[in-house]
């Protein structure tokens, strides 16, 4: 069901007015993605149900509109019009009322509104269909003909025109590299501790989330301090910094191919040897998976997570860590796109095993962990925050089970969720990145002034 | 009239082995989109996964959850193998020792109860319900039927005219509803594994070792 305030936003009347030429070039773009997998995995569904659980949309509701197979019907129904008994494409099919304001209505509110892109229903189809990839195939049908939630599309245009997804002017970017510079001077007792800035020739390019120098700047301040103690020769950009990526969610993957390829100019403008990405889930995996899909190239250099480095620097002692500094119950929350979509699972819990004394798994974990329901867009998108909240008490149960003190969470739009989840359900926890963590644990000798 | 209708067996199974080919061909003249991102993990693996540990019930969550109704499909779709295997029999004019029947009439029995059970189950459960098609119910029903026809007739040879002319229905009708996951469950599942395998998310790393 549609909820009254999407009912009464100029975006649905939008939809409602849609022209019937506006709906058929829809069709362009649809035909475009379908390729062997996709029509393969269109036709496979048995109906079997046994998606609807897995999706905390349905958990929370048990609306068929949130069944994954469901979401998997609206797009393959488009498909069947457009498709002969065989399964080809219609040579010339009739197009009129192929798409009306209806099915759009109802793509929108499924496909955008109770889904956040997690993989989890494609990891669990019996037949093995990824009903995430259609999803996100119907999302950019949707943005081809400018369909896009206008809040979630109002952060990918800020990132397209700004450079990033804030609008952090260069300015306020660059003091802020610079107190925190001092900051770092101050807390290694180094005078030479930097954050530098378009370093050419540094071995590691680092990107960040805009909302740790935004609101969080303790947080870069941590990873900043990590890299110091490794002796890591670093450098963030003084331009393209931003490792979000919110086409991956919008579903326009020109824009998500735009950005992506911004942080590519950087590599190439610094020479730097690996593309390190901040502790960002959907950034991970667009950056690392999506990213040379959307540009059509292979990357020539090294797309690491930040996660991945730090757990070398263990590995290699190059930084030092003393456990008894986090003495709280720690647990972990998996970032969707970076374990389920991202491959990333087992990195955190090495670095926590060697960061905190008391680490405690939440269950299920690893890649059948349960979305925190930010990501999707589901944060860009207030319009359906409701939703998301509703959806994000299977996370907040799942935490309280733990009895943990501080939720980690290798994500920055994660732990913007689980913040909210720790107002929401009260579970009076700290949440706190992994770098953070280690940085409190990090053991670092003091230079004399 | 019994040969008649073995012949038609026969046209029937060609021409839905037939239908289903071109069905695979059409699906795969849709090409595939080069692949650029580096692999972190091996898609082979990823896809012997998917055929081997990927299967058991507890590997996924769905499953594990809803252990009956997957443990009822797997019998259900084992008792349409027999089913096949008997037609064969029939077709082909094979004979085999009694315990082969006695085997057979078991799993059948136990194909056609998780079959209905399934069938009931769908039209019971409200979320399932709104979820299906009448190509799920029909499918289910004419599957069931076929079972059941192979029952009786490993009784009763008076069955088998009636169970021919179902399984011609049944032949000719798989290509063109729900029944031709037959056709892409393979390929759904390899797809499964490569795209998860490559990502180094599959096999789980206890698996991987
Ligand atoms: S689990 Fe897969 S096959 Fe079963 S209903 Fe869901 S999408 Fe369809
Ligand atoms: S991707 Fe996640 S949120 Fe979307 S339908 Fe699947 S399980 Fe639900």
């Amino acid at each position: 069901m549609v909820s009254e305030k999407v009912q009464k936003d100029p975006y649905l009347d939008r939809i409602r007015n849609l022209k019937p030429d506006q709906l058929d070039s829809a069709l362009i773009p649809f035909k475009q993605l379908l390729d062997r997998k996709t029509v393969a995995n269109l036709q496979s569904c048995v109906n079997c149900g046994l998606c609807a659980e897995t999706c905390h949309y349905y958990q929370a509701t048990g609306e068929l509109e949130a069944i994954p197979a469901y979401k998997l019907r609206l797009v393959k129904s488009l498909f069947k019009k457009l498709s002969t008994m065989l399964g080809g494409l219609k040579e010339k099919p009739d197009v009129t009322g192929i798409l009306d304001s209806q099915i759009i209505e109802r793509w929108v509110d499924s496909l955008y509104g109770r889904c956040t892109l997690c993989g989890r229903c494609a990891l669990n189809c019996t037949m093995g269909i990824n009903i995430t990839r259609l999803i996100r195939m119907a999302r950019t049908t949707l943005a081809s003909i400018d369909l896009v939630p206008p809040e979630l599309q109002s952060t990918v245009t800020t990132a397209v025109e700004k450079g990033n997804n804030m609008g952090i002017p260069r300015e306020e970017w660059i003091d802020t590299l610079q107190w925190l510079s001092e900051e770092l001077q101050m807390e290694v007792g180094d005078q030479k501790a930097l954050l530098p800035v378009d370093k050419p020739g540094a071995k590691l390019l680092y990107t960040v989330n805009p909302r740790e120098p935004k609101f969080f700047p303790l947080s870069l301040l941590a990873t900043a301090k990590i890299f110091y103690a490794a002796k890591e020769r670093w450098t963030v950009a003084s331009d393209y910094y931003d490792v979000t990526n919110y086409g991956l969610y919008s579903g326009n993957d020109d824009e998500a191919g735009l950005l992506s390829s911004r942080l590519r100019e950087s590599m190439v403008k610094l020479g730097a040897k690996a593309l390190v990405l901040g502790e960002c889930g959907h950034g991970y995996n667009s950056n690392r998976w999506e990213a040379p899909e959307w540009l059509a190239a292979e990357d020539r250099f090294e797309v690491k997570s930040i996660i991945q480095i730090i757990a070398d620097y263990i590995r290699q002692g190059r930084i030092k860590l003393d456990r008894s500094r986090n003495q709280k119950l720690v647990t972990l929350h998996d970032p969707c796109n970076l374990v389920r979509l991202g491959g990333i699972i087992e990195e955190q819990r090495f670095i926590l095993n060697n960061a905190v004394t008391n680490f405690v798994e939440m269950h299920p974990n690893r890649e059948k962990n349960y979305c925190c329901c930010g990501g999707g867009g589901q944060l860009a998108m207030t319009r359906y925050a409701k939703r998301r909240l509703e959806a994000g008490k299977i996370k907040a149960d799942q935490i309280r089970k733990t009895g943990a003190q501080v939720v980690v969470a290798p994500c920055h739009n994660c732990i913007d969720q689980l913040s909210e989840l720790n107002r929401e359900y009260d579970l009076k926890v700290e949440i706190k990145t992994v770098s953070e963590v280690v940085a409190d644990a990090l053991v670092i000798e003091k230079k004399e002034k | 009239m019994f040969t008649i209708l073995k012949l038609g067996v026969a046209a029937s199974g060609l021409f839905c082995a037939g239908v289903l080919m071109v069905v695979l061909i059409r699906t795969f003249a849709f090409g595939q989109k080069p692949v650029y991102a580096r692999p972190s993990g091996s898609s082979f693996a990823g896809v012997m996964y998917a055929f081997g540990w990927g299967m058991l019930p507890w590997e996924k969550e769905s499953a594990a959850k809803h252990i009956w109704t997957y443990m009822g499909g797997i019998l259900y779709h084992i008792g349409i193998l027999v089913t096949m295997l008997f037609l064969a029999t029939i077709l082909l004019r094979i004979s085999f020792p009694m315990i082969w029947l006695y085997l057979a009439r078991i799993l059948l029995a136990i194909g056609l109860f998780c079959g209905v059970a399934l069938l009931i189950k769908r039209i019971l459960k409200p979320h399932l319900r709104s979820l299906s098609s009448g190509d799920d119910y029909w499918a289910n029903f004419l599957v069931d039927l076929f079972i059941l026809l192979a029952l009786i007739s490993t009784y009763a040879e008076k069955a088998l005219i009636p169970f021919l002319i179902i399984a011609i229905i049944t032949f000719v009708y798989i290509p063109f509803g729900k029944l031709r996951h037959c056709a892409f469950f393979f390929y759904s599942r390899i797809i499964f594994g490569a795209y998860f395998g490559k990502r180094g998310v599959l096999p789980h790393p206890s698996r991987k070792t």
